[in-house]
């Protein structure tokens, strides 16, 4: 319960008929202060073995920890039989990696993968568009995936071993380590192999001077390259929104007007089309900070990744975003890394 | 289509009321109660979210403009501006002035029971078959709260497609993917309607009050007078 988008599963665990949420771990007292203020009715536990022996009728999880735990903690439920839904990164030593997919495999444990964009409206009408072919053959794909950074509500995302699994320096003279805004941002690398229905080719990537000089990690960078199909591209994950120092994320926390973007400009040898995948949405300058701020208005994701799950766990299904095919999103994100510390482009 | 996804909800949240859409109502277990789709759509249930959790204090008045085309009454765009008033500030209407110019442009000022000022400017004068432009804005001492981003004349959309023809979309409910922002509001109003009878009083009384609000406009209009209402 330490991750970002704990809060929004909260209303989804509640309607969803179809789930009976019956109790929480926290990963220490701050946050469970934090889910008890949130939250009314629901069991929360200290620790997750405590939580699954008291509870044995728990089915299935949502893991929403550090990237550093993940690891051991779909040990603890793949070995119960309890089915997964892990956070957007697994892990990124692929060793570990692979480990997560054997202990699901042979547990026979479904273990979906929340990349929740899968379930956004306007990313579902621009494929439908792609696949009408009024764009034509796709030539270039500009996809921006940039937000604040949580390190302030969510500390551990600033901190390597966590958020990376290791204390990796970002090149050679350079005092940050691997961890920050990449590892925030997975799904502009799942979008372009979904909508190009290719792999990538090569890549090279840059990382930018901090905009906040005082945390650890990176969290300015550009990635340019080609996929095998021929498509070229220009992704943007970084955390340039600027945002406050908050310890709870909470009304305020914006300091550039909106907090999260994902957009995507593809051209094709017919057309060109634009996407803004959280918008439009409501506006105000009022409190706390009197700036101007976009209020999330049309944010659901949550409800039709929820539905997925369920319907995987009751009819067997393999998830579409399972562990192996976001492997290789994972090594793509570990290539560009490789790509940021050697100053080379990066052939996989 | 709508009835289709209508049903999806129903089953999938196992609502047991029958419901059937059917125009602007909505027929539950064979009782036919008003829709008003505009109170199911997310931007005004945000904007009356921020009119009352304190991100605007002091609320002085509330913008609407609304432009269609010929194909919606101007009565119809009346009704749903005032009553869009009425929900995003939780108080009644106490007095309305309004002009009109024949069947196709009309402006009104309506006071609120707390004091709060309404303009309301809507006009049905864009060509056939085009969207539908509006825009909602609220000033207070504290700050503004809008559905239009700044600097913007017509709405944003999600989507810009620019190839043989242009098109644009907005798609706004996973769950009702297909279906454009209106039929997803009608939709929503329908299936909030079904699983609350508390709802379907208020609607009930929300459609009374709204038909006696549309009487005062038109003798407003008829005699160009201020009509407390």
């Amino acid at each position: 319960m330490t991750h970002g988008h704990t809060r929004k599963y909260y209303q989804v665990l509640k309607e969803n008929p179809k789930l009976e949420w019956i109790a929480v771990s926290t990963a220490n007292e701050d946050v469970k202060q934090i889910f008890l203020n949130s939250v009314d009715g629901i069991p929360c536990f200290d620790s997750d073995e405590a939580m699954l022996d008291a509870h044995p009728e728990i089915e299935a999880v949502v893991l929403a920890s550090e990237n550093s735990d993940h690891l051991r903690q779909m040990k603890l439920c793949a070995e119960r039989g309890i089915h997964i839904l892990s956070m957007k990164i697994p892990s990124f030593d692929m060793d570990e990696y692979d480990e997560m997919i054997k202990l699901c495999e042979e547990n026979k444990v479904v273990c979906q993968v929340e990349l929740e964009l899968h379930y956004n409206p306007v990313v579902q009408r621009m494929k439908d568009i792609i696949v009408s072919g009024k764009l034509g053959k796709i030539l270039s794909i500009k996809a921006t995936n940039t937000t604040l950074s949580p390190v302030w509500a969510f500390p551990w995302q600033g901190v390597p071993e966590k958020s990376y699994g290791k204390r990796v320096p970002l090149k050679e003279g350079d005092n940050r380590f691997r961890g920050g805004a990449l590892c925030d941002h997975p799904h502009i690398f799942d979008m372009l192999r979904e909508i190009t229905d290719s792999e990538f080719e090569t890549l090279y990537a840059s990382a930018a001077p901090n905009i906040r000089p005082d945390i650890e990690e990176e969290d300015m960078l550009n990635v340019i390259g080609r996929m095998k199909n021929g498509v070229i591209f220009s992704l943007d994950p970084s955390w340039s929104n600027m945002e406050e120092r908050l310890k709870v994320p909470a009304p305020g926390w914006e300091v550039a007007p909106k907090r999260m973007e994902v957009n995507l400009i593809i051209s094709g040898e017919k057309g060109t089309l634009m996407t803004d995948c959280f918008g439009p949405n409501t506006y105000h300058n009022g409190a706390p900070n009197d700036r101007y701020t976009v209020n999330y208005t049309y944010f659901d994701e949550w409800v039709g990744l929820i539905d997925e799950f369920v319907d995987n766990i009751r009819l067997s299904r393999l998830p579409k975003i399972n562990l192996r095919r976001h492997r290789e999103t994972i090594r793509i994100m570990n290539a560009v890394y490789d790509s940021i510390s050697s100053g080379d482009v990066v052939k996989l | 289509m709508l009835q289709e996804k209508l049903n999806l909800l129903l089953e999938k949240y196992a609502v047991t009321a029958t419901a059937e859409i059917s125009g602007d109502t909505v027929a539950i277990d064979n009782t036919a109660y008003p829709l008003m789709p505009h109170r199911f759509e997310r931007r005004f249930a945000e904007l009356r979210k921020m009119m009352n959790d304190g991100t605007l204090t002091g609320i002085s008045t509330i913008r609407c403009g609304h432009v269609t085309s010929a194909d919606v009454s101007l009565e119809t765009l009346i009704r749903r501006e005032l009553d869009i008033c009425r929900y995003l500030s939780m108080h009644e209407v106490a007095s309305v002035m309004a002009f009109a110019n024949g069947k196709s442009a009309a402006n009104m000022i309506a006071v609120l029971d707390n004091g709060v000022q309404c303009t309301i400017e809507v006009a049905n004068t864009l060509p056939k078959g085009a969207v539908p432009i509006d825009k909602h804005e609220v000033i207070s001492a504290r700050g503004l709260v809008c559905d239009r981003v700044v600097d913007t004349q017509i709405p944003q959309q999600s989507i810009y497609l620019y190839a043989d023809e242009n098109e644009a979309y907005t798609d706004v409910d996973f769950e009702l993917y297909g279906l454009n922002a209106d039929d997803v509001a009608k939709v929503r109003a329908a299936f909030a309607l079904a699983k609350d009878a508390l709802l379907r009083e208020a609607a009930l009384s929300d459609d009374k009050a709204l038909n006696h609000l549309l009487d005062c406009v038109r003798t407003s209009i008829s005699e160009c007078r201020k009509v407390s209402v």
